[in-house]
């Protein structure tokens, strides 16, 4: 009896082993950070056909049905690359961060290659309307819709298909200010030392009657003209030399599918329903420690024409980063880089995940996010007005 | 109306450290152990070795730390001298220097009373009978012999410490007359031919008026007086160490002195505690929930303004710094000025502030007195040498120096770019 026992341990310890050890091919980053292809492990599997394990299952558009193993490779390796960068998130949340939250979520539900726009009654929105490319997204759950037979749903990430669109039809910001900045700064020294230069070569004019003055007026006009010239074109010049397709194949950025995770793991008291400075900075930064890159979706152009975020060091605060159709620069991101060297790398990640619990979607970086984080260094810094002074400084230091 | 409110202020002030601070129990002996440096900053570390082999775990060390704790002697540095060279039978200066660096790699003095009884042991023996020039008039030498003369008795009671009586006589001669000052040798003299003192004593205090004790700027006796009232006053502070404020290296700080040196030698207990008492609020203030201004119409109700988390950083800042400026304008410190270092000083000798607080407290100065880095002035003499080449070049090559400053600036500069100064209150 005992050894029959031993047997039936073996033979089900063995299948549930063999579903937990399939490879497939999937995007990963090497040590350089580049993205390249490699067979790895899918752990947690609970199908031995397709893409539906313990925590998540990994599903093709409006499909109930998980991603099978014989589907076609460009699907498989979406469909492989999701499931193996999310379990890694969720593994970062359970193990680094101890969060009861994500250990406890039921089975989340992904879809790959869905252009419909979410609906908060209807799940989909019709498929005709204006479908959606290039992005991800995470879904709140919502309670369905019994009399059009919608079904209750849970959280869900939602990859959307890649397209190549012109980037004048890009509904995202394209950042040409530094350029034009750059350009305007420059016209601007160079008109007032012409001017300068003009008003001397006046006054030398008036004791010594060379002709070559004249010439002399005539070059710095010209040079005025030309800077201007420069100047009045920059927009078109800068469009110009700049990429003219963006696409994103956001199931394949490994980067975005931690955002996309973080979204979720913070979801117990951040909400998914709209994007705000505060909560994308947060995914950002969650997204950057799974990475362990200061880098988010950077050196991967066969996947993704689109810049990429960075921690940046010099940058400095402005009031319309507050503003919703800021909400996906760097700068929060980069800030809370900054505060999680303040507060120290053993500490940082339990100090983010307790920040996030005095917070809400819609706090401001000025107001919300900075009392927050000096509150969360109260209870959890380990030298609270040290540290507390040090954040002080780095957020004057960012003209906060 | 400006007046009152300043009058107001430092009447708050002046009533924190009264009320606030009222009567601790005298329960905590005062002692000279080293309870807030770090390592000492007059044992250089090619030294530490020796030192350490000649007194650490020694019977010497046993009898240095007896005689500093001698409350006979321990008050002054001279009598502290004298035991350590009958004690330990030491002869020259630099053995009871050695002696005295020994009692400080015990921790069992700090440096500021190291300090003072390195000092006390470099007095020289002067000559028996030295000539002193006179360029007194009668009626000046009887005026100064007179002062002399009500010290007399200081000087031969045996308790007190004749550095400190010495000091007390130069004092009150200068205070008469700034020339009196400048004939100690020769009143030194008259008070011994004319047998107000005698050899022996003339010649003690010829020994301080050779050491120039009058200019020491603080005395161990004072010294002792300010850690004494400190440890009655604060007796829960720990033992904590911070190189900041025991740092003397040059170009540091001023004439190669510690930040704790200069805050004794600046400012007696009470003028401590009143500096610290200025952090105290500081933090109490940093730990404020909310601060608002409000503003009271006389018929409507009131207008509340909350400020942002920086915005009360910096008011807290622009506070600390207007109440530094109100003590700095009163008599409170003597008419000497104190500076935001010498606060945070003062409340970390108190236990206001941990070791750790005192160097991000001290790094705020960065703040409301921000110094130009290396960048910066390099950028200043690129602007200036630029700006002369843009004129001095023909057109229209004069953008290409206007194009080199834009790049070297956007290269090294770590200004910010687009400051913000509408968003903010303060």
């Amino acid at each position: 009896m005992k050894n029959y026992l031993l047997i039936f341990i073996i033979v089900c310890h063995s299948s549930v082993s063999m579903a937990g050890v399939i490879k497939k091919r999937a995007v990963i980053r090497d040590e350089d950070f580049k993205a390249k292809i490699e067979e790895v492990n899918l752990p947690d599997l609970i199908s031995d056909n397709s893409y539906e394990g313990k925590y998540f299952k990994i599903v093709l558009g409006k499909n109930d049905d998980a991603v099978r193993f014989d589907e076609t490779e460009d699907l498989q390796l979406k469909a492989a690359t999701t499931y193996y960068h999310l379990n890694k998130a969720r593994k970062y949340f359970v193990d680094v961060v101890h969060s009861e939250y994500v250990q406890n979520l039921p089975q989340l539900v992904i879809r790959l290659d869905l252009i419909n726009v979410f609906n908060e009654v209807g799940h989909f929105a019709n498929d005709n309307l204006d479908p959606q490319y290039n992005n991800a997204l995470t879904i709140p759950a919502g309670v369905g819709y019994e009399p059009k037979n919608v079904k209750p749903w849970n959280i869900e990430i939602w990859f959307r298909s890649a397209k190549e669109i012109h980037i004048k039809d890009f509904k995202g910001t394209v950042d040409y200010g530094s350029v034009k900045g750059s350009i305007a700064s420059f016209r601007n020294q160079t008109h007032m030392l012409n001017f300068q230069q003009f008003i001397s070569s006046l006054l030398i004019g008036m004791v010594s009657s060379d002709s070559s003055d004249i010439g002399s007026v005539m070059r710095l006009v010209g040079s005025s003209v030309l800077v201007e010239a420069i100047y009045q074109t920059s927009d078109f010049t800068a469009e110009f030399f700049s990429r003219k397709i963006y696409r994103l194949d956001a199931a394949l950025v490994p980067e975005i599918i931690y955002h996309e995770f973080s979204h979720v793991a913070l979801s117990d008291h951040l909400e998914l329903t709209h994007s705000t400075p505060v909560n994308e900075g947060l995914a950002d930064y969650f997204a950057g420690k799974i990475a362990d890159s200061k880098k988010l979706a950077t050196k991967i152009k066969d996947y993704n024409l689109y810049d990429g975020k960075q921690v940046r060091k010099k940058q400095q605060y402005r009031a319309a980063f507050e503003r919703g159709e800021f909400a996906n620069t760097d700068f929060v991101f980069g800030l809370l880089w900054n505060i999680g060297q303040v507060v120290g790398a053993d500490i940082e990640s339990s100090f983010m995940y307790a920040m996030t619990h005095k917070m809400n979607t819609n706090d401001s970086i000025r107001d919300g996010l900075i009392k927050a984080t000096l509150t969360t260094c109260k209870e959890v810094c380990k030298d609270q007005l040290s540290d507390r002074l040090r954040l002080y400084k780095l957020f004057n230091s960012k003209n906060m | 109306m400006k007046n009152t409110i300043s009058y107001l202020l430092l009447f708050s002030l002046t009533f924190n450290l009264v009320a606030q601070d009222l009567p601790v129990e005298a329960t905590t002996e005062f002692s000279y152990k080293n309870i807030r440096e770090g390592k000492s900053a007059l044992i250089p570390r090619f030294k530490e070795d020796d030192i350490a082999r000649m007194y650490r775990g020694t019977k010497a060390i046993n009898v240095l730390r007896k005689i500093i704790t001698d409350k006979s002697v321990n008050r002054c540095a001279t009598k502290v001298i004298s035991a350590i060279e009958s004690q330990l039978d030491l002869v020259s200066d630099k053995d009871v220097e050695d002696a005295i660096l020994g009692l400080r790699l015990d921790d069992s003095i700090d440096d500021v009373s190291a300090g003072l009884l390195i000092h006390a042991s470099k007095l020289s023996r002067p000559l028996a009978n030295p000539i002193a020039k006179n360029e007194l008039t009668d009626e000046e030498e009887a005026k100064a012999i007179s002062i002399f003369s009500s010290k007399i008795s200081d000087i031969k009671n045996k308790s007190l410490c004749i550095e400190d009586t010495y000091r007390s006589i130069y004092f009150s001669l200068v205070k008469e007359s700034a020339k009196f000052g400048k004939h100690l040798k020769h009143l030194n003299k008259i008070a011994f031919d004319r047998d107000l003192i005698s050899e022996a004593e003339f010649r003690r205090l010829e020994t301080m008026r050779a050491g120039k004790v009058y200019e020491w700027p603080l005395s161990l006796s004072s010294y002792a007086q300010t850690l004494d009232t400190l440890a009655k006053r604060f007796p829960d502070r720990v033992k904590e160490s911070s190189e900041l404020i025991t740092d003397n290296s040059e170009g540091k700080f001023r004439n190669k002195k510690s930040l704790r040196q200069s805050l004794h030698e600046k400012y007696n207990s009470t003028q401590i505690i009143l500096l610290a008492n200025m952090v105290r609020d500081l933090k109490k203030r940093l730990e404020a929930s909310d601060i608002s201004i409000n503003i009271n119409y006389p018929d409507q109700p009131t207008e509340i303004i909350s400020l942002s988390p920086m915005e009360k950083f910096r008011f807290i800042l622009k506070l600390l710094r207007k109440e530094l400026s109100t003590i700095n304008n009163s008599s409170l410190l003597n008419g000497r000025s104190a500076s935001y270092i010498d606060i945070i000083t003062a409340a970390y000798e108190v236990g206001y502030i941990s070791s750790a607080e005192i160097e991000q407290l001290a790094a705020l100065e960065d703040i409301w007195n921000p110094k130009k880095t290396s960048q910066e002035k390099v950028m200043f003499w690129v602007k200036r040498f630029g700006g002369v080449a843009s004129i001095l070049l023909p057109p229209p090559f004069g953008f290409v120096s206007v194009m080199a400053i834009m790049l070297i600036d956007q290269y090294i500069s770590q200004a910010p770019v687009d400051r913000d100064p509408d968003g903010n209150i303060f």
